[in-house]
């Protein structure tokens, strides 16, 4: 028996009994373990999160000391800085500081909408791609997308007046149908994950 | 919950007895391997992306033992491996997982820390920093794993026009339009969790026979609510 393995193996399913059976029989003694677990959990994670941090520093620094050329780790060298820069920004003020505001509204937020905006163009070619017609499947999936897309216009209505009802049933019956369906066996899906995780089968999310 | 455990103790006997049973074929998962091959075949990367959610999410739990496999099955066929993180507590237990994979293969010496990289933690630059590792280090198949939002349309779509095959192994259930419009191969619903069985060990695999039966019973559960309450009894 490794212990290195087994011990947190056990303490994995121990705690997922206790938080497991508080949550199907209240009991105000599980109540208080579980409310302690989560602080742990809070305070485990943010240590993760550090070590996950330093990680990513100590790595860069060996490659910077690996590749000796400046201009192959410009970009290295780069990330550094930011980060030193927004570790002190964050250090000095907090999240709501002027600074902090004016680097998250003119850099941040236009940079994250830009690329929001060019999902539209993947959209588009993803699309393309699932339009083509070359079985009786993709013909119906055509057929339906066509309906609520003009539905879906502003226009729509004046286009093709009996679209809007169409579209609405297709979506409310065969699409929120399909969707359930989707929706409850990825629950079954996680009970059963869950469970394995639980009954030791699944021994690999353990590290093992 | 106790039907669930049930399931699985009934489908732990049936192994033990040798009795016969048939699971469904899932493409995504059948073609883990061969899309594995083909890059060591091509002398072409695989990257795996790890998603966008904290590590304590149920897509980042599922993904954390097709990442082992993956990582073992890298290191058998000696294809390079690129395993992309978006948050930072991801970051050593990826490193872990993938040293653990090249060690069960063998061939520990052949880890190397370099092949688990930091993005961002911002979804859109997560993203973006993957498209530029897919262009750059020309990477043959993408394996899409754990939680996504919004932004798994560009990954998916702009992957595959980068000429490099997607396979989406995930249980995200809000953005599987855009998977199955995007990507090669895909994982619906619960087989996204049901993966690391299918891919395991015979004794793992029937659990998923255990999945299928309770996935009857529910089936039959919602018959049986859809008549009763018609009929007016509930």
């Amino acid at each position: 028996m490794s212990y290195k393995r087994e011990i947190p193996v056990m303490l994995g399913t121990i705690i997922i009994v206790i938080l497991l059976v508080n949550y199907v029989i209240e009991v105000s003694f599980l109540q208080n373990i579980e409310n302690e677990l989560t602080s742990w959990a809070t305070i485990i994670a943010s240590f993760a999160l550090g070590q996950g941090f330093f990680n990513i520093l100590t790595i860069t620094y060996k490659r910077i000391k690996r590749e000796p050329n400046v201009v192959n780790n410009l970009p290295k060298y780069t990330m550094i800085l930011v980060v030193a820069f927004l570790t002190v920004i964050g250090l000095a003020g907090t999240a709501n500081s002027p600074l902090y505001e004016f680097w998250y509204v003119t850099l941040q937020f236009p940079v994250h909408q830009t690329l929001n905006g060019l999902k539209i163009f993947f959209l588009a070619s993803a699309a393309y791609r699932a339009m083509r017609v070359t079985s009786i499947d993709s013909a119906l999936l055509v057929a339906s997308m066509m309906v609520v897309a003009i539905s879906a216009t502003p226009l729509g209505e004046m286009i093709w007046p009996g679209s809007t009802a169409i579209s609405s049933w297709i979506l409310d019956f065969p699409g929120s149908g399909a969707e359930r369906a989707i929706i409850l066996t990825a629950g079954i899906g996680i009970i059963i994950f869950g469970a394995r995780v639980l009954l030791w089968k699944e021994r690999r999310v353990y590290g093992g | 919950m106790l039907l669930t455990l049930a399931c699985i103790y009934i489908s732990s006997l049936m192994t033990k007895r040798k009795i016969p049973y048939k699971i469904r074929d899932i493409g995504a998962l059948d073609s883990v391997d061969d899309a594995i091959a083909r890059c060591a075949e091509m002398g072409r990367p695989v990257l795996v992306s790890l998603g966008k959610r904290a590590v304590r999410h149920q897509d980042s739990v599922a993904a954390v033992p097709i990442l082992s496999y993956i990582a073992t099955k890298c290191a058998e066929v000696g294809s390079e491996l690129i395993t992309c993180t978006c948050q930072p507590e991801w970051q050593p237990l990826a490193e872990t997982i993938v040293e653990e994979g090249f060690r069960v293969a063998g061939v520990q010496e052949a880890y190397n820390p370099d092949m688990v990289r930091f993005i961002s933690p911002m979804g859109y630059a997560y993203v973006t920093g993957m498209l530029g590792i897919v262009n750059r280090e020309k990477v043959g198949t993408t394996f899409m794993l754990g939680g996504y939002g919004g932004e798994l349309l560009i990954l998916s779509e702009g992957t595959g026009l980068l000429d490099s095959m997607v396979l989406s192994i995930n249980g995200v259930y809000s953005q599987v339009y855009s998977i199955i419009i995007s990507a090669d191969y895909t994982t619906i619903g619960e087989e996204g969790y049901a993966a690391s069985a299918y891919l395991g060990t015979e004794e793992q695999r029937i659990n998923l026979f255990a999945s299928d039966v309770l996935k009857i019973v529910s089936i039959a559960a919602c018959v049986v609510g859809i008549i009763l309450t018609n009929l007016g009894v509930i």
